[in-house]
């Protein structure tokens, strides 16, 4: 490799001064080392600029459009809620600002004191209501009976809903 | 035909549907870049959508200190290289996936004789694979350049780097991939 060679790099790039190049071109003549180099540079920028571009399909337009018109949707709903919280918020600061904030509190006192009594009450309800299934359905000597029966009721209201349901259909 | 400026300003003022011929006139660059940087058609036509509808979202924050094009191939360009990151172990294939027709890339007819076209084919698979096996920096600045058809100045406006890094990055592609195709060409 001789100095003028080193400027092959340079030559691609197009960077060489009108004087380096046109020596350049003169070295390609019988340097067939640099000439090869050239040739392959070119063959590999000519290939690039072949790359077939790929075809969109013509329903793509439609595809983006009807999710741009979903997410307005959806960003529509968000206005909506925000609104109606707004609003709540807005009427309850003026609620409270009216009946006072002493009786809002006590107010709140009573209602998470129900709420309490009531899920006490529902517990104890399904507490007493297990309890009596297991007492009924536990080791018995006529629990086949038992079942018997509830499979029948069971079948019953099932064919009746299903002929209730082909009436409605036809 | 009017400029993007112009449809912008009608999308921004509540006609949606202008959106459309931004999403028309961009759609082929975008879905080509993404598709030859991911590898997967399939994947490429679900990101490029992904990509109008940000863009659309995100309309109200665009400047017109670049053009639009650079601004969503910004766009593009963050979300293929998110979708890169997630997928990294899998190698990138430049045919598409799948036995389904729809799913692989359609090209059009090229007109060259049997044995030329043949030639032709082997060839651009050769480069092809290789431009798939860059490293993503490389791939990127190949793709817009020579398949999009971007111009330096465009690339690195959207790159955020010197026009002289990106025609230095280019050169390099060009480099390693003339070592890569050096027996096939």
């Amino acid at each position: 490799m001789n100095k003028v060679c080193k400027l092959l790099e340079r030559y691609i790039e197009g960077t060489l001064s009108e004087e380096k190049e046109v020596l350049f071109e003169n070295h390609l003549k019988y340097c067939l080392n640099c000439k090869r180099e050239v040739e392959l540079y070119r063959k590999v920028e000519d290939n690039l600029n072949l790359i077939p571009s790929v075809k969109v399909p013509d329903v793509f337009k439609d595809l983006v459009m009807e999710r741009v018109r979903e997410y307005r949707k959806k960003l529509i709903g968000w206005y909506i809620y925000g609104s109606a919280v707004t609003i709540f918020l807005l009427l309850s600061f003026i609620g409270i600002y009216f009946i006072g904030v002493s009786k809002v509190i006590s107010s709140f006192y009573f209602l998470s004191k129900s709420l309490c009594d009531f899920a006490q009450s529902f517990g104890l309800a399904v507490f007493t209501i297990s309890a009596s299934l297991y007492n009924c359905f536990g080791v018995g000597r006529f629990n086949w009976l038992i079942y018997l029966f509830l499979f029948s009721i069971l079948s019953f209201v099932f064919v009746r809903s299903v002929k209730s349901f082909s009436k409605e259909v036809r | 035909m009017c400029g993007d400026a112009k449809v912008i300003e009608r999308v921004l003022n509540g006609d949606t549907e202008a959106f459309g011929i931004l999403v028309k006139r961009y759609e082929k660059q975008i879905v080509n870049y993404i598709f030859r940087m991911i590898g997967s058609y399939q994947d490429a036509l679900e990101l490029s959508q992904e990509v109008f509808l940000k863009a659309y979202i995100a309309l109200g924050s665009y400047k017109s200190d670049y053009s639009f094009s650079t601004w969503l191939f910004r766009i593009a360009r963050n979300r293929t290289i998110d979708f890169i990151r997630k997928k990294r172990p899998e190698t990138v294939s430049m045919e598409g996936k799948g036995d389904d027709d729809s799913m692989k890339p359609q090209y059009s007819d090229s007109g060259l004789r049997p044995d030329e076209e043949f030639e032709r084919k082997r060839i651009q698979l050769a480069v092809q694979k290789a431009v798939s096996m860059l490293d993503p920096q490389y791939r990127e600045v190949i793709i817009m350049y020579h398949v999009d058809g971007l111009k330096y100045e465009e690339i690195s406006a959207i790159l955020g780097l010197p026009i002289g890094t990106v025609k230095n990055r280019i050169f390099r592609a060009r480099k390693i991939l003339k070592e890569m195709l050096e027996g096939e060409l």
